[in-house]
């Protein structure tokens, strides 16, 4: 390891090079046990520790055969082991060929083409005045019923800390839980008195090694019985640089790291022993025992905290699983309910305000956006309109179809020159792509969390320089190092995440339901638009003929009367001719009105001034004559069909224009920007003029058709059909038109879009 | 072309007042004028055909046809007479002007139910026309 890491430029060194170690090649045990191992097709030794010896009374020879080794009885019980499960360690009694009556207390175990028979020492098998405690089935009973009374996850953390120190016998035992990025947190802990309290601290991911979690997912008891002990080696070499190394992954006494023998020296731990709590395959946490002095583990007691260990991990899991599930049925009916509202709900983008307290509650956040072509809408604590544009560009970037919903509790980190300036940064944000028709992403952000973690030592600490070049070290020190963590905020959990899918699921199947039912009555109304289109073109061309016709004919009658055209018949012929051209204005009133109502909307951005200046050009022509003055006042876009809008504004201006007796007429168009009653931003157009006014109680009602305030004949004629072409054009586009004005001074004309 | 044949204007126009006031638009500036009609779009094919006329004015509602059907048929042809082509009607559909237009005529107006803008418009479309 030293010569890998001084070869300059190659490995960087830290304590993640520890993840390399072949710990389960070890190729020798801990002094306190002793080792055979046998080739499992003919049950002959291949390998065994220097200090058989101490058991046996002599050394075997390699080669030698089981039944030659051990007393009869000895070798039926592990001719049976090798017919049984594998990966097992089983303890045994084991006499061997030369003893009389004396036995040994053993384990043995298959692993990999090999069968390993493991010895204790003969005086820690000596029975102990604790045998009777340390009965199993007792044991378990005990520690049952305590389990069972805690109410609370705390409290079975501690009561868990408690029954295994009770059991081991170690001064110190601690719960040990690894979070998300593998760090672990003393979560639970039983001490001696008078020795510091470990409870609550953190340590970094590389104070175990991954390979050392692999290991503990498969041997789950592991112990060292003094870290001062010479390790006595194994013959042959079956080291992990030997030609045939010996796997001891599941060995009892397997020798020990000696990167981890000096991190427990520099803790002052003397012995120690782990049993991992495994929960559905993965490393949950560690039960973690410390000694200060030695304390070699009987297989007896081995066995105990083994199946201990069992049963605290299903306890755990339980308890968790209890707590996931009801916290999963509680964001469930917030779940439903939004499925409910956005049933209920012509566009989600609309309905945010309303959406929104329930979205927090589902996942837990403090604040929701909806994105989709048309921009963003928010609800709560988001980030700044510029942060969001970086985190959408890098989701798209990242968009991964295999798990779709990202998350992250460092914006900072995950997302390129991403800066969150605003006062209450979001630092958290799981993201849900949708790409529905209403909206692209559902984007969830949590505030920052300013933490204080309080660690076992300086966790950053781990290579130091010595004269022979730098090697790594575990820390000297594990004195509390506090760290206050900023631009983060609190974790996503597996139920956030695992409700972040659901959402997505219900909503993107709601949203395509909804967009085919959209599509199919776009279809319908499609073909009614064209029924009506073809009555609309039926109207205007068989209705206006005959009109055309009288005009002619009233016209026709005057120039062939000529000098016996009296004054009274040319009144009534004028009459006649205004009545029918009075008449042939509604009929063109009434076809734009039907035409303003068809036809999809294709909405888009538009540029508020390029579409107010073609109305306006197309109203007053170009350039704009003299004594009329049309303003665009402020720069926006706005999303709506061109050619609705450019209707719109045309009629608007053609009134401001129309009803209009100052010496320069003026016209301002543009926007301003109120708050929904749902507390939303909302973007308000109004096209204002300083014409002859309207009076308060006819503000309504010059939306109605053909509702005129003046005579026919005043202020240029036209059908009275305008603002009711307005006013549908404002309803399609799911807005609202109305007028504030004051007679002799002006009117505004005030809508929105959607 | 129009050396050896007097220039002449045709209405294809089933209206008779309408085809009346626009003899009478077209009389006013220009008398010699040869004024030809047809109140069909057989006829109408027939008298393009044989005049090759220095301006049509096109109704498009006729009777058992419609003003999109001589249009089609011109620009298959006798495509070079489309520019003297303009698409004269009641209909101020915004969709049947740019459908005349994608078929080649020259020119769309609505008729006016003003007698004389009506003739009008006719004047000044022969003056541009004949000139």
């Amino acid at each position: 390891m030293k010569d890998r890491n001084q070869q300059p430029g190659k490995t960087p060194v830290d304590l993640t090079n520890c993840d390399r170690e072949p710990i389960h090649l070890a190729g020798a045990v801990q002094p306190s046990g002793a080792l055979l191992a046998f080739e499992l097709g003919d049950l002959t030794l291949q390998y065994m520790s220097q200090n058989i010896d101490q058991w046996l009374g002599f050394t075997p020879e390699v080669g030698a055969e089981l039944d030659a080794l051990f007393a009869p009885e000895s070798t039926a019980a592990l001719r049976r082991v090798v017919k049984g499960i594998r990966e097992v360690v089983r303890p045994l009694k084991l006499r061997m060929a030369n003893a009389a009556d004396e036995s040994h207390s053993a384990a043995a175990h298959l692993y990999r083409g090999m069968l390993l028979v493991e010895f204790e020492k003969p005086e820690l098998d000596e029975p102990t005045p604790l045998a009777e405690d340390l009965s199993l089935p007792l044991q378990l009973t005990r520690a049952n019923q305590r389990l069972q009374r805690c109410t609370e996850l705390e409290q079975l953390y501690q009561v868990i800390a408690d029954e295994m120190r009770h059991i081991s016998g170690f001064d110190r035992v601690m719960l040990y839980r690894f979070a998300e990025d593998n760090h672990g947190e003393v979560i639970g802990e039983s001490v001696v008195e008078g020795i510091d309290s470990f409870l609550g601290l953190h340590y970094p991911a590389t104070d175990i090694p991954e390979q050392a979690r692999r290991l503990y997912v498969l041997n789950t008891v592991r112990s060292i019985g003094d870290v001062n002990a010479t390790p006595v080696p194994i013959m042959p070499a079956c080291h992990a640089d030997a030609r045939h190394p010996l796997d001891l992954s599941l060995s009892c006494f397997r020798a020990v790291s000696p990167i981890h023998i000096e991190y427990l020296r520099n803790m002052g731990v003397q012995a120690s022993m782990s049993v991992s709590i495994v929960i559905e395959g993965r490393l949950w946490g560690l039960i973690a025992c410390h000694h200060y002095s030695a304390k070699p583990l009987r297989l007896e007691e081995r066995a105990a905290c083994e199946i201990m260990g069992l049963v605290i991990g299903n306890y755990l899991s339980a308890r968790e699983q209890s707590e996931v599930n009801s916290a999963r049925n509680r964001r469930r009916k917030h779940y439903h309910k939004i499925l409910d509202l956005v049933t209920r709900t012509p566009a989600i983008w609309q309905a945010l305000d309303m959406l929104g307290p329930e979205l927090v509650k589902i996942v837990q956040s403090s604040g929701v956006a909806i994105c989709s072509e048309r921009g963003v809408q928010t609800f709560g604590s988001t980030p700044t309109p510029k942060g969001m544009a970086r985190i959408i560009e890098t989701l798209n970037d990242q968009l991964n179809s295999e798990d779709p919903v990202w998350s992250t509790h460092s914006l900072v980190e995950s997302v390129p020159d991403y800066n969150d300036d605003s006062s209450v940064k979001s630092c958290g944000c799981l993201a849900v792509p949708l790409f529905a028709p209403e909206a692209n992403w559902l984007l969830f952000f949590r505030d920052e969390f300013v933490s204080e973690v309080s660690w076992g030592g300086n966790p950053d600490k781990v290579a130091i320089e010595t004269s022979d070049g730098i090697r790594l070290s575990p820390r000297l020190s594990f004195e509390e190092w506090k760290v206050t963590v900023h631009n983060q905020s609190r974790r996503w959990s597996q139920i956030d995440r695992e409700m972040a899918s659901e959402l997505r699921s219900g909503l993107v199947e709601l949203l395509s339901l909804r967009a085919s039912e959209l599509l199919r009555v776009n279809d319908e109304l499609g073909k009614l638009n064209a029924d009506l289109d073809s009555f609309a073109y039926a109207a205007s061309h068989d209705l206006r003929e005959p009109l055309r016709g009288i005009n002619q004919t009233v016209y026709l009658l005057k120039h062939e009367l000529g000098a016996d055209l009296t004054d009274q018949i040319g009144q009534r012929l004028d009459t006649l001719g205004n009545l029918s051209s009075r008449m042939d204005e509604l009929i063109q009133g009434l076809l734009k009105l039907s035409r303003a109502g068809q036809g999809n909307l294709e909405k888009e951005q538009v540029d508020l001034r390029e579409v107010a200046e073609e109305a306006s050009e197309m109203v007053v022509g170009r350039p704009i004559p003299r004594g009329i003055d049309v303003l665009v006042k402020n720069e926006c876009t706005l999303w709506a069909d061109y050619l609705c809008l450019r209707e719109l504004l045309t009629n608007l201006i053609q009134n401001a224009l129309k009803y209009n007796e100052s010496d320069v007429k003026r016209v301002e168009i543009g926007s301003l920007e109120a708050s929904s009653p749902h507390g939303q931003a909302e973007n308000i157009y109004y096209v204002k003029d300083n014409g002859i006014g309207i009076a308060v109680d006819m503000v309504e009602e010059v939306f109605q058709i053909f509702r005129r305030l003046h005579l026919a004949e005043d202020y240029g004629g036209g059908s009275g059909a305008g603002l009711t072409i307005c006013k549908k054009i404002v309803t399609r586009h799911g807005g609202k038109i109305w007028i504030e004005s004051e007679p002799g001074t002006g009117s505004t004309v005030f809508f929105t879009l959607e | 072309m129009q050396n050896s044949i007097p220039p002449s204007v045709c209405f294809i126009e089933d209206c008779d007042l309408d085809y009346e006031m626009g003899t009478m638009a077209v009389r006013m500036d220009h008398p010699e004028v040869q004024i030809l009609r047809a109140k069909n779009c057989r006829e109408g094919r027939a008298l393009i055909e044989k005049y090759l006329p220095s301006l049509i004015f096109l109704d498009l509602n006729l009777a058992n046809c419609n003003g999109f059907e001589v249009l089609q048929t011109l620009k298959e042809q006798v495509p070079d007479i489309l520019p003297c082509v303009v698409v004269f009607s009641t209909s101020s559909n915004p969709g049947d002007r740019v459908q005349a237009l994608a078929l080649g005529a020259s020119d769309f107006h609505s008729k006016s139910a003003d007698p004389d803008q009506y003739l009008m418009t006719v004047r000044q479309l022969t003056a541009s026309f004949l000139k």
